[in-house]
């Protein structure tokens, strides 16, 4: 199963969206900066409950869907089998360069 | 199916050019062209208008750049160009070409209406030789956010933790 990494990432959207700190959405959610920091970086996952009440203090609704699973990520990676190997190579270092020069991104 | 002779977006965006069709940069490659903070993958997305005379372009172009279905069990499958009802049913084709992969997605998630929806708010932009047009980043926001897939919020908490240190 793969790490489940929804949570963390919408309470950081959520706070970041809404402009707040990890401080400023601790007081308003009734917690502490360091849950919403271990909650971020995935240390801690919280109960449905909190995330609803984490993402209600940054001014967001939690909506919940069922999917079938997206199969595309697989297809796309055989599909990458078949491309030439030294241009996928020059692909990802491109992306790596311009992530770092923008100074905004993370590495691919 | 063997190796794919090329990876060119360019190349790839300026054949769909040269064919007539009428589309609009989503996904990955639109990111990178409007230079958000998120990593591009190496297919390119385009949201096609389905129209009758853009479909039959569609199926030139396909022939043309020798395209290949590809699935989660296939690496690429030859599909009959016509009858075009037999392709155009469905709302995702992932495929192979000549110029590399290319995701045609006639109703991205998060439009009731595809090209016609995003037509309204893309912006034509100049990519290699050709001016296409592209999602705003706005939308590209929109369109993640709709999808609630893991990947796409991950991609989303980079844009906008990338957008606070700036």
């Amino acid at each position: 199963m793969p790490k489940e990494t929804t949570s963390r990432n919408l309470i950081q959207i959520a706070r970041l969206r809404s402009g707040m700190s990890q401080m400023e959405l601790a007081r308003a959610a009734k917690t502490s900066q360091p849950a919403i920091s271990a909650y971020e970086s995935g240390k801690r996952s919280p109960s449905v409950e909190t995330l609803t009440r984490l993402l209600a203090a940054a001014g967001f609704e939690l909506r919940m869907q069922l999917a079938t699973p997206d199969t595309h990520d697989v297809s796309r990676k055989n599909a990458e089998k078949l491309l030439p190997k030294s241009q996928v190579r020059g692909h990802i270092n491109r992306e790596r360069k311009r992530l770092k020069s923008n100074g905004r991104g993370k590495k691919s | 199916m063997g190796e794919v002779r090329n990876l060119d977006v360019e190349g790839l965006l300026e054949a769909l050019v040269n064919h007539s069709i009428d589309f609009i940069l989503i996904g990955g490659t639109a990111a990178q062209i409007l230079n958000l903070p998120v990593p591009s993958t190496i297919d390119v997305d385009i949201a096609p208008l389905r129209s009758r005379k853009n479909l039959e372009c569609l199926s030139e172009f396909f022939e043309n750049v020798n395209a290949s279905l590809l699935t989660a069990e296939e690496d690429g499958t030859w599909f009959p160009r016509t009858p075009i009802e037999n392709w155009a049913q469905y709302s995702t084709l992932h495929l192979i070409t000549d110029f590399g992969l290319l995701d045609l997605v006639f109703e991205p998630t998060g439009t009731s209406d595809g090209y016609q929806d995003l037509v309204k708010g893309s912006v034509l932009l100049q990519v290699g030789h050709s001016m296409i047009r592209c999602i705003t980043e706005d939308q590209w926001v929109e369109l993640k956010s709709s999808t609630g897939r893991p990947k796409d919020l991950e991609h989303l908490r980079q844009y906008f933790s990338g957008k606070k240190k700036n």
